[in-house]
């Protein structure tokens, strides 16, 4: 049997020299990383972005990452950016549950466009108490005549009446038609102050919201999201946009 | 300025108020007219004459007794209006009399009382009257002689 070059023996040898070299060149990338995919049961439903570990900027609700640990900075409209790391683990669905918290101010621009919506609300009702006091006024007013009149018509009737029976008769209706008198005038007095205290409502109600202008929301908490996947580089920098690799298709 | 136009709308609402009570009606007040059994003004009924007379007790006229009669002349200067009237008066017996205005000669009404004693005074509480109803009256009264 010879001993010098066995074509068979280098082919085998190729082959594995071959294997070797596309170990060490690829396989980190190619047979070490293994995915997990991590699901984002987020409150709130719509408007949710987020950035996974400071660089990439994304609002899907499934992502698909490496195994490790993760860096979350979540944030949605009105709320506030929330931190938490995630570790994801391979070949596995896992869920994150979180409810972002109300940004601050979000939850005083709320205070505000309440307080300024009773302020509008009590400046469109105020006046219905003054037009109540005037109508329940202009009722009163009518009624306290007539009933002012009966009585100039009693008083005219005692002194021109000859028949005593007549007079007493009368008396007696003339303690009736006080009686009325009185109700009139004091449903006059009670519409007339129902009138001073609705105009004094609208006076205390205008004044008190004259400076009240509607608020307007300022999301504080959007522009410090939109800079944590700023990118600083020789020339100022770049905004980064979010992809997802998909490593395992 | 502020201050006094407040104290002018006060000064105005309480006018008002006031002017309010003015127009209700005292009954306890009204004793004004004359047909009021409430009056309470100058006398109806004033004192005019008194007389003492013999009477006859029969038909023999043999028998005579002693009446006083009593003018009183109905004041109507105080009446409201023009108006016919009766008066009715009680005896010192409790009967009553009444006078239509017909018997009444220039408004005096004669009141009499028989059997009278002399140096008596005998008193009538003459009341006016007007469609069957009476009011007040006031008190007249004779010495019989």
């Amino acid at each position: 049997m010879s001993k010098g070059f066995d074509p068979t023996f280098m082919a085998v040898g190729l082959q594995w020299l071959f294997a070797a070299l596309v170990s060490i060149s690829f396989g980190p990338s190619t047979f070490a990383q293994k995915t997990g995919t991590l699901r984002m049961l987020i409150d709130p439903a719509t408007g949710l972005e987020f950035v996974v570990d400071h660089k990439y900027r994304m609002q899907q609700r499934e992502v698909k990452l490496g195994e490790g640990l993760h860096h979350f900075s979540v944030w949605a409209p009105e709320r506030r950016v929330v931190d938490t790391t995630v570790f994801v683990i391979a070949d596995r669905t896992s869920d994150l549950v979180m409810r972002l918290p109300f940004s601050v101010e979000y939850q005083q621009y709320r205070s505000d466009l309440g307080r300024y919506e009773d302020g509008k609300l009590m400046r469109q009702l105020s006046p219905l108490v003054l037009v109540g006091g005037l109508v329940w006024t202009g009722l009163s007013v009518g009624s306290y005549g007539k009933a002012k009149d009966q009585l100039d018509e009693d008083r005219t009737a005692y002194d021109a009446s000859v028949d005593p029976a007549s007079i007493n008769r009368l008396k007696i209706d003339i303690d009736q038609h006080n009686a009325d008198f009185r109700k009139a005038r004091t449903s006059l007095f009670a519409g007339t102050a129902l009138s001073v205290v609705g105009a004094g409502v609208i006076t205390y109600v205008w004044h008190k919201t004259k400076q009240h202008r509607k608020p307007t929301f300022e999301d504080k908490e959007k522009v410090i999201f939109e800079g944590l996947s700023w990118m600083p580089g020789q020339h100022g920098g770049a905004w980064c946009a979010g992809v997802t690799i998909p490593l395992q298709r | 300025m502020k201050y006094a136009q407040g104290a002018f709308i006060l000064f105005a609402v309480l006018s008002l108020l006031g002017s309010c009570k003015k127009a209700e009606i005292d009954t306890d007040a009204l004793n004004t007219n004359p047909f009021d059994r409430d009056y309470t003004g100058e006398a109806i009924f004033s004192f005019v004459a008194e007389r003492t007379l013999p009477y006859p007790l029969d038909t023999t006229f043999l028998n005579f007794g002693t009446k006083l009669e009593v003018d009183a002349r109905v004041n109507t200067a105080l009446f409201p209006k023009p108006t016919s009237y009766v008066v009715r008066y009680a005896l010192p017996s409790g009967d009553e009399v009444i006078v239509p205005l017909a018997d009444l000669d220039d408004d005096v009404i004669t009141m009499t009382v028989l059997d009278v004693e002399p140096g008596t005074t005998y008193c009538f509480f003459p009341r006016l009257g007007n469609n069957g109803s009476y009011g007040p009256g006031n008190t007249v009264c004779g010495t019989a002689e």
